[in-house]
């Protein structure tokens, strides 16, 4: 998270002290197996300071227990969203080390059952998106530096219940963690375990270390919110290579060997994982685009290359201007984008003209890039699927695509040229991931915007009511993926469609109209007479306001807070004709 | 006791009238959490540390004056 101000806990304490109007804001329950106040005031600090307002719920001193498990507890009737669990090793440790150094692991397998099993709890009865921190490992070493080969010391006991605790996350798709001990590491263990605070006031870290790990927690509660970002503009001259290229010349750059070049060497091998993972790398350059390509294109040092780069803006247009322009390419909310600039001016002129757009500071050593983004941690997922490796593939055959188009007299020709196929499935455990994903993050392509939870979607599979379906598309430029889904449900005798959303980057193919044949087909088969639909505005899915007019469906009913409901009669439906061939498929 | 009112309306976010023979039960809002907060942010004002029996121990904020200024001393 990029805050604008250097707050410390103590400014973050005060910011979170006023709390009039909790309308609106996340709803966030902090259960601790030690003090929870420091951390859930600095928590609602960060959420006002990072425009996520919360509000907060805190049981009494150590209940975890009592408040999962007792059904009248404050917990259920506070409605959260969110459920924190904090950990503290020092809650632990006695009880491991109260035990032969022989039985420690077993000691340990039975703390990580009772932890893990009260956690499944939460995460079941509450439906929330529960985040929980891992444990610190210990500073006692007791074997001084043979402490990791003792399979009963207390770090190796504790490794063993974060393993647990990771292993519960990879299963129950509505829990997390947090890496707690990476953060404790980054500050440095010394600064982080107060054992006066522990032993007086039962806090698990001193506060000056709590912005940095309630942030963990907050980004985590953003991402699963679908707040994330997406794509990373870059400037070049100073950013990617040291010097200015329209001035140094190809020659003149210092990247590789010379001077700092190989920081900027780490630095773009960084970007290059960001990529890998997903993350969609553009570029936004004052700069001829053909000196901007030069290095992409000639540097025996360049680890990014042409192909990297999913949108490769460079020109003497405002910095503001090329980034909307990036964002309309590529098809991702202004909030999507992350902007990297070394130049204060141009940081300062994108935050005043898109607020929206990230905009972190960078140091001036570029040495000192790498590091301080990562204490940022702007990239937070809460989900990783097969789809993350190729999106950046994706998006490089949408530009290939798009010049492509430029040949065609009109779109439909264009379209059928595309031979497109798509598959329209019942959804399948393979695929809930990718579909989980893609619920979380789709913003303007999104009709209800419900974020239904992982486990939501998967009971739709298995619920006869319920008629859930995901879509892949392909054409002669490449697999687009998964890029849609759509939920329906029995109602009399409609289908009430619960959630339709498509990803951005297949926008203008009409899927939405292969999509609406296939529905159509499936009420008539399930002997239903109607497809209703609604669409609920958001700040933005402006996009699809018009949905279901231009599909024919007619207005039953247009609602005073702005939405609308729609239906359609599947006798009076004729079909569409989109250019795209279903294709009966098995895996994908 | 002048910088130590600044660290009050730190923690407090308002400024409180401190005398020597204030207590907690005096201030709205010191409570246990407060007060350890009263106690960190004292510790970087000044720059000391205070040992445990130190935290739970000053009766009002003349003793802790006088423990500060020992600290500052030594």
């Amino acid at each position: 998270m990029y805050l604008p101000q250097n707050l410390d806990y103590i400014q973050l304490m005060g910011l979170g002290r006023d709390r009039p109007d909790d309308v609106g804001h996340a709803r966030v329950a902090v259960l601790g197996f030690c003090t929870t106040q420091y951390y859930t005031a600095v928590l609602r600090g960060l959420g006002k300071a990072s425009g996520f307002p919360i509000a907060t719920y805190e049981p009494e001193y150590d209940t975890v227990h009592q408040t999962v498990l007792d059904p009248t507890s404050g917990l259920y009737e506070f409605g959260a969203q969110f459920v924190v669990v904090l950990t503290a090793v020092q809650a632990v440790r006695n009880t491991l080390l109260s035990v032969p150094v022989a039985d420690r692991l077993a000691t340990a397998e039975r703390e990580a059952e009772r932890l893990v099993s009260i956690l499944s709890r939460a995460a079941e009865a509450t439906g929330a998106t529960v985040v929980v921190n891992e444990l610190v490992l210990p500073y006692e070493r007791p074997w001084g530096n043979l402490t990791g080969r003792i399979d009963g010391s207390l770090p190796s006991a504790v490794r063993l219940i974060n393993e647990r605790l990771r292993r519960l996350a990879e299963t129950v798709e509505n829990v997390h963690t947090v890496d707690t001990d990476h953060v404790a590491s980054w500050i440095g263990k010394k600064a982080w375990f107060d054992e006066r605070l522990w032993f007086y006031s039962k806090s698990f870290c001193h506060p000056e270390a709590l912005p940095q790990v309630a942030a963990q927690a907050l980004d985590i509660m953003r991402a699963s919110a679908g707040t994330s970002v997406k794509c990373v503009a870059l400037d070049l001259d100073n950013v990617l290579w040291g010097g200015i290229v329209g001035e140094d010349g190809l020659e003149g750059i210092r990247l590789g060997e010379l001077g700092d070049g190989e920081a900027y060497v780490q630095f773009q091998i960084w970007l290059g994982e960001l990529r890998s993972r997903g993350v969609l790398l553009a570029v936004c350059s004052k700069n001829d685009e053909d000196k901007a390509r030069e290095p992409f294109r000639k540097h025996p040092d360049m680890v990014l290359r042409e192909d990297d780069i999913s949108c490769f803006v460079a020109n003497w247009e405002d910095k503001a201007r090329n980034l909307r322009e990036i964002a309309r390419r590529l098809n991702i909310g202004l909030d999507a984008l992350a902007f990297l600039d070394d130049s204060p001016f141009e940081r300062n002129l994108v935050r005043d003209l898109v607020p929206e757009v990230c905009v972190p500071e960078l140091p001036t050593d570029p040495a000192e890039y790498v590091p301080y983004l990562e204490s940022l941690n702007l990239f937070e997922a809460t989900q990783f699927s097969v789809e993350d490796l190729r999106r950046a593939d994706f998006y490089r055959a949408n530009e290939l695509r798009a010049s492509e188009q430029a040949r065609f007299a009109d779109v439909d020709e264009y379209l059928s040229s595309l031979e497109m196929e798509a598959a329209f499935e019942p959804f399948d455990e393979h695929h809930l991931p990718r579909i989980a994903q893609l619920v979380q993050r789709t913003n303007q392509f999104n009709l209800t915007t419900i974020r239904h939870s992982p486990a939501e979607l998967k009971s739709f599979a298995q619920d006869p009511l319920y008629f859930p379906f995901y879509v892949t598309l392909s054409d002669r430029f490449g697999d687009n993926g998964l890029i849609s889904v759509v939920v329906g449900k029995r109602e009399g005798d409609s289908l009430d469609l619960v959630t339709w959303l498509m990803s951005c980057r297949v926008v203008s193919r009409r899927v939405e109209e292969f999509v609406l044949d296939q529905l159509v087909e499936v009420a008539r088969d399930a002997g239903l007479r109607r497809l209703r639909g609604r669409y609920a505005p958001t700040q933005k899915n402006g996009l699809v306001s018009g949905h279901y007019e231009r599909l024919g469906f007619t207005l039953a009913e247009a609602h005073a807070d702005g939405s609308s409901d729609w239906e359609l009669h599947v006798d009076d439906y004729e079909g569409s004709r989109a250019p795209i061939a279903k294709r009966a498929l098995v895996g994908n | 006791m002048a910088s130590l009112g600044d660290v009050f309306e730190e923690v407090l976010g308002r400024r409180v009238e401190l005398k020597g023979e204030t207590t907690a039960a005096d201030v709205d809002g010191w409570d246990s959490i407060v007060h350890v907060m009263l106690v960190l942010a004292t510790e970087r004002k000044f720059g000391i540390r205070f040992e445990s029996s130190e935290i739970a121990n000053a009766a009002d904020v003349g003793e802790f004056v006088s423990l500060i200024e020992t600290k500052l001393a030594g």
